[in-house]
């Protein structure tokens, strides 16, 4: 994936070179230089300040959005803005005849930028609502994009044990399953570590497919996994858990152009915190049970 | 047995080198960044070559600095221990049990990690192993725990990053190698004097679930239950002549704290100017020497009593003439004092602190 998506963007690149442009034509078709004298520097500081930021604001826009409708109203409200922006600034420099129809119409680009602005944000909540709805078990009441773990494109194990104790502290049950793959060390070692990436991220993506919309997956870290499963029981649990292994069990992996596949094994422990439970203490208790479970040799 | 300065190119820590290199891509780190300002190179790097520890330590900072994700020293650690398995570590595969596992690791610590010194204990419940080295000593001051001791914060947070990374590398390289020798992981507990870190996730996934932070010091405490387990290809002579071989080829090296370090063990009134002339060197350049590792020899030795009277009043719970003995301090009043003064507690308030 690339970095910015500003080369997705050439058209309003260039508009905004144009707007620029011919912002600074009017000014030097219809005024006159100003004597030196006259320049208010702190004016000119303060004015040229939210040109330059309204045009890095274009800038960002169209680095960090895809094409759409949202982004083209984004940027277009963005350049009526600055065009009005740009003019205010050399109007530090140049004089004007008196009734020029450049003052007159100088505040109207922007007036009229707030509003395709105004829009252009109704419509971005529009499409967050949207994107959210893409992100459902992925991500719980909390965005925080630096936890996302990139391989799997799951949150990290911090924001998971933040999510359980947030369930918890708000009085609901909290259903847990954590899943390690076993001997996966050996795994990265034999394939190396790409491939073990790529397996880890085929297996986020099947742990995704066996949970309900209201659930939660992480990577807790390295080969672990972890889900949060509001109000579950742990009877619940336990058949979602062997499910879960069943599937991993099956999954049949290959490496490179290798035809033959790689199986893998993955072990599972489950519990529920009550309210009235500790979390950091059960947790604990979890996490040694999961140590002592046995891994079944890798085939 | 050479003693090394700070500066002194004299250590050979290849395989740790290889490991970090090696696991750049893997950590999304940038491979050219990483080396700069070390004076190393990647393409003239190998077996033989010899580092210096202040070229260590600025890699360590480099890492801190590039890296982008919570889990690069465990990636690191589990590189480092494929890495070793090839080559020195290769005869800790044919330990017989746990006693000869550890015996054979020390050995191997000494070869393959840099910068660390291991001081075993031994009490009731199990062995402790204590990872002291450079200022990581000065850090592990009881103050967390026990006492109120002034400490430098600010020197404490620049350094405890890279000093949690080398131990991060450290740690997960032993239970991967442990784990690999019997087959299955087995449980130890990892203490540590930080705090609980933001990417405890990590820890408890790398290393297991047993981790403990701020402790005033780190250390790996072993089970009697683990000396007796066994492994899967137990082959007594093999395991000798590998020892015996690896013994041949690495030079036996010592940073100058280490050796300071090792003569207060010895002789616990042993002084500066008695530890130059022993060092053949003057009670002048011995002090400069070790300001360039940013220590002196009152801090050296003032970690090294904190962490014994800890641990042999504390958690092997031994009366005040023996851990006098131990200690090789000949005065018992002087002994009660000395403890106050270096924990801030006195041996039997130490002793109830369990």
């Amino acid at each position: 994936m690339n970095k910015t998506q500003l080369s997705q963007h050439p058209v309003w690149l260039a508009i905004s070179v144009v707007v620029m442009a011919a912002g600074l034509n009017l000014a030097l078709l219809n005024g006159t230089l100003k004597p030196a004298a006259d320049i208010v520097l702190l004016d000119i500081a303060g004015e040229g300040s939210i040109f330059m930021f309204t045009l890095g604001w274009i800038v960002a826009v169209l680095a960090s959005r895809p094409r759409g409708r949202v982004t083209s109203l984004m940027s277009a409200g963005l350049n009526c803005f600055m065009f009005t922006m740009l003019l205010d600034v050399l109007d530090e420099f140049f004089d004007y005849p008196p009734h020029s129809w450049v003052s007159v119409i100088e505040s109207v680009p922007a007036a009229l930028g707030m509003v395709v602005m105004s829009i252009a944000l109704y419509l971005w909540h529009k499409e967050q609502l949207a994107l959210n709805q893409q992100l459902y078990r992925r991500e719980w009441h909390m965005r925080s994009h630096e936890q996302i773990d990139p391989v799997t494109q799951l949150y990290r194990g911090a924001y998971w044990r933040g999510r359980v104790s947030a369930c918890h502290s708000a009085g609901q049950a909290a259903g847990i399953i954590l899943l390690d793959l076993n001997n996966f060390s050996h795994f990265n070692q034999r394939y190396g570590f790409t491939e073990g990436n790529r397996f880890l991220k085929e297996i986020g993506q099947l742990i995704l497919m066996h949970l309900r919309p209201v659930d939660l997956a992480c990577r807790y870290a390295g080969d672990r996994f972890a889900l949060l499963l509001p109000d579950t029981d742990s009877q619940a649990l336990t058949t979602i858990a062997g499910q879960l292994e069943a599937s991993v069990n099956q999954i049949a992996f290959r490496t490179g152009l290798n035809t033959t596949a790689i199986f893998h094994s993955a072990r599972t422990v489950t519990s529920v915190i009550y309210p009235t439970d500790a979390p950091d203490i059960a947790l604990h208790a979890l996490l040694l049970q999961l140590d002592n479970a046995d891994e079944a040799k890798v085939v | 047995m050479t003693i090394s300065g700070f500066s002194d190119k004299q250590l050979s820590y290849t395989l740790f080198i290889r490991a970090i290199i090696h696991s750049c891509e893997q950590c999304n780190m940038p491979c050219q960044a990483l080396l700069r300002g070390t004076g190393l190179f990647d393409d003239t790097l190998h077996d033989k070559t010899l580092v210096s520890a202040s070229q260590i330590i600025r890699l360590l900072q480099n890492t801190v600095k590039l890296r982008r994700q919570p889990d690069t020293g465990f990636i690191i650690g589990h590189r480092l221990a494929a890495l070793s398995h090839q080559s020195h570590a290769m005869f800790l595969q044919h330990s017989k049990n746990g006693v000869q596992w550890i015996r054979a690791a020390q050995i191997l610590i000494a070869d393959i990690l840099p910068l660390l010194q291991v001081e075993r204990y031994n009490t009731a419940d199990g062995d402790y192993f204590v990872f002291s080295g450079l200022s990581l000593d000065r850090h592990c001051s009881l103050s967390a725990t026990l006492t109120d001791l002034p400490l430098d914060t600010h020197k404490l947070k620049l350094d405890s990053h890279y000093h949690s990374l080398l131990l991060e590398i450290v740690f997960t390289a032993l239970t991967a190698l442990l784990k690999q020798w019997h087959g299955k992981k087995l449980e130890l507990q990892f203490l540590f004097a930080g705090p609980t870190p933001s990417n405890l996730p990590d820890y408890q996934t790398h290393l297991g679930a047993q981790v403990r932070f701020g402790h005033g010091f780190n250390a790996i405490k072993v089970s009697k239950k683990l000396l007796h387990v066994s492994g899967q290809s137990p082959n007594s002579a093999y395991l000798l002549t590998l020892i015996r071989m690896t013994r041949q080829h690495t030079r036996k090296t010592m940073l100058l704290p280490q050796a300071v370090r090792t003569m207060l063990i010895a002789d616990s009134e042993i002084t500066l100017s008695d530890a130059a002339v022993a060092l053949n060197i003057s009670a002048a350049t011995l002090k400069r020497r070790l300001k360039e590792f940013d220590l002196n020899f009152r801090q050296i030795s003032d970690a090294l009593r904190r962490e014994q009277a800890v641990f042999l009043l504390k958690y092997s719970g031994l009366n005040n003439e023996q851990g006098a003995m131990k200690m090789a301090i000949a005065d018992l009043t002087n002994f009660r004092r000395a403890v106050k003064r270096w924990t801030g507690l006195t041996p039997s308030q130490l002793r109830q602190n369990r």
